[in-house]
């Protein structure tokens, strides 16, 4: 009697225990971003005509440390020294594109790899932007492969002026994991958040799709990233879109066999675009983007924006800027180098900040 | 194969073993100590060994990889008041290195450098007996590590374990308990205590570590034991909680 009562207790509490999230890596479907703003306020004009936008997958502030998951090294962790040291580069980068919004990839904001700096919070205190909202793509209290740890990495939208309603929304998990895996694995997200500049209502939405699953995952992301930008779109806002959405445009020249491609890991292997040929044919069909497709088509290196070679150069586009507005002509740039953007930008992350002007009706 | 071995194991504390001139005790949270002779282990439990009335050592089957000594010594006792001094000391590297190694649970990075440090804990234990057979015990101690250099030290962040790696970070750690241990009827016994540990490698940094235990007393030398710990914490990335829940078995020679 004893022993049955002990015994269902014990599995009543095992099984409360068990169906919570024990390291805290999961999200709600909708839920609110984080607020961020700078320790000191830079002036913002009242009524801008254009915005200059960027979009930059900063690697957590790796630069070009060699990480294991690259198949290049062997590192894991940074120092904090290195951390700062490399967000020194890309704020000066930012400071010199001196964008009013930027979508940033890849933020560490509480990381052990990042040696636990906001890298979020840095930037915003080391550059002329105000206000950032962060969605987180990749948390845990620990995530126990490759010594990684503590873990808080995601998306962020920074801008001169406040935001409002902020909101993270999750995207389909892959389904291509077992269960333990998908339970540490990245939880990728849409950034939505809204600007009102004279009296127009701008939407914000930034993403990061899926890199290496097998199962479709990624063309789901696309296709929500895009329908969200229609939903927007639609209820009259303004909108620009964009982020690394980890596939080439359309009529890409080369679509497989990167040279920079040397893991034999399957984890990491993302080298063979071939049946994605037409996976942004829809976005490229409905809103314009920041580098025309003509544009591209034509050459497409000098819009390549990565590589995972440090010691090579860029040879795919995988960051894009879309808006249901308009670009002012011939204002996208890639900053792949000195020539093109007035700095080195090979150092500073495995992407290519992109940026481009917007007119304001 | 492990579970064979542990059913043998069973079977032969239940039939084969000696009879106890005591019960089964296992108590390491109080100032009791091991009757002279007396060896008691758990599948997740140190081995501990009565060496006299006073005096118990204790090690771990992790010893194989983390080298370790423990001693318990009982050295004053006044009706139900008494006192004793853990002392222990140990090697991690061995340990340490290998969770470094490729496959090893992904705790620490393989390019991880461990230098050679060994760990020293020391505590200080006040019992009171503050009603038949119910245990209050009160617990103070610090943690050093004299070590050859910190560069390279790996963290080990993961939950319940970062509080007992910290020092391989820091000068010192300290931590205070509250324990208590009370019989339920002749064969379940109840344990209760909360630990908190000061962990100066993170500003404000802390661990409080509340758990709760029933043990039942299968026959003189076999017990069963579950319960959970529970940890509110302030690690490098902020405040954490979690919790670990728990099954084990004892055995008494």
């Amino acid at each position: 009697m004893i022993l049955a009562s002990f015994v269902r207790v014990l599995l009543l509490c095992t099984l409360a225990l068990c169906a919570c999230d024990p390291f805290h890596v999961e999200f709600d479907k909708i839920e609110p971003a984080e607020r961020y703003q700078a320790g000191e306020l830079s002036a913002a004009p009242a009524a801008p005509t254009q915005l200059k936008v960027m979009t930059w997958n900063v690697k957590f502030g790796g630069g070009r440390i060699d990480f294991f998951f690259d198949c290049f090294g062997d590192r894991v962790l940074m120092s904090k020294a290195e951390v700062v040291a490399n967000l020194e580069a890309i704020a000066a980068k930012i400071r010199q594109v001196d964008p009013d919004l930027v979508f940033l990839q890849e933020v560490d904001i509480n990381s052990k790899r990042g040696a636990f700096v906001n890298q979020l919070q840095w930037l915003l205190d080391h550059t002329d932007l105000n206000h950032g909202a962060y969605g987180s793509q990749w948390r845990a209290d620990f995530v126990p492969s490759d010594g990684l740890g503590a873990m808080d990495d995601g998306n962020a939208i920074l801008s001169r002026w406040p935001l409002r309603d902020a909101t993270r929304l999750a995207l389909p998990l892959r389904s291509d994991q077992d269960a333990l895996t998908r339970y540490f694995y990245l939880r990728r997200n849409i950034l939505r958040a809204h600007l009102e500049l004279a009296e127009r209502e701008i939407a914000l939405v930034a993403t990061h799709t899926d890199a290496y699953g097998d199962d479709g995952t990624k063309l789901r992301h696309i296709e929500a990233f895009e329908a969200e930008l229609d939903a927007l779109r639609d209820d009259g806002a303004l909108v620009i879109g964009g982020g690394d959405l980890n596939t080439l445009p359309p009529g890409s020249d080369k679509q497989h066999d990167f040279p920079d491609a040397v893991c034999t890991d399957e984890d990491f292997i993302a080298d063979d675009y071939r049946a994605e040929a037409e996976w942004l044919a829809g976005l490229y069909g409905s809103y314009a983007p920041a580098v025309a497709l003509e544009d591209y088509q034509a050459d497409n290196a000098a819009h390549f924006t990565h590589t995972v070679d440090g010691r090579g150069f860029w040879n795919r586009k995988l960051d894009y800027l879309f808006t249901s507005g308009q670009w002012q002509p011939d204002s996208a740039l890639t900053h792949q180098d000195q020539a093109r953007g007035g700095m080195e930008t090979m150092p500073l992350s495995d992407h290519a900040p992109l940026s481009a002007v917007l007119e304001l009706p | 194969m492990s579970r064979l071995f542990a059913a043998l194991l069973c079977l032969w504390a239940i039939f084969c073993g000696r009879a106890l001139a005591e019960p089964l005790v296992v108590s390491s949270d109080s100032t009791r100590t091991l009757p002279e002779g007396r060896i008691e282990t758990g599948v997740f439990q140190p081995v501990r060994y009565g060496l006299h009335d006073g005096l118990e050592l204790s090690s771990h089957i992790l010893m194989l990889v983390n080298p370790q000594l423990q001693a318990k010594w009982r050295f004053f006792e006044r009706g139900r008041y008494s006192s004793a001094a853990v002392g222990r000391l140990s090697y991690p590297k061995p340990l340490l290195d290998l969770l470094a190694g490729e496959g090893a649970l992904g705790l620490l990075p393989e390019d991880s450098r461990v230098p050679q440090v060994l760990v020293l804990d020391m505590d200080a234990l006040a019992t009171a007996e503050w009603m038949p057979e119910q245990l209050l015990t009160l617990s103070a101690g610090i943690s050093v590590a004299p070590r050859g250099s910190a560069e390279g030290m790996p963290l080990l962040d993961f939950p319940f374990l970062y509080a007992r790696f910290a020092v391989l970070k820091t000068t010192a750690v300290y931590r205070a308990g509250l324990g208590y241990e009370a019989m339920l009827g002749a064969r379940f016994r109840l344990a209760a205590d909360v630990k908190l540990f000061f962990l100066p490698v993170v500003d404000g940094g802390f661990s409080l570590e509340p758990g709760l235990s029933l043990r039942w007393l299968l026959a003189e030398h076999v017990a069963l034991e579950a319960g959970a710990r529970f940890e509110y914490a302030r690690y490098p990335p902020g405040m954490q909680f979690h919790y670990l829940p728990f099954i084990d078995a004892l055995f008494a020679w």
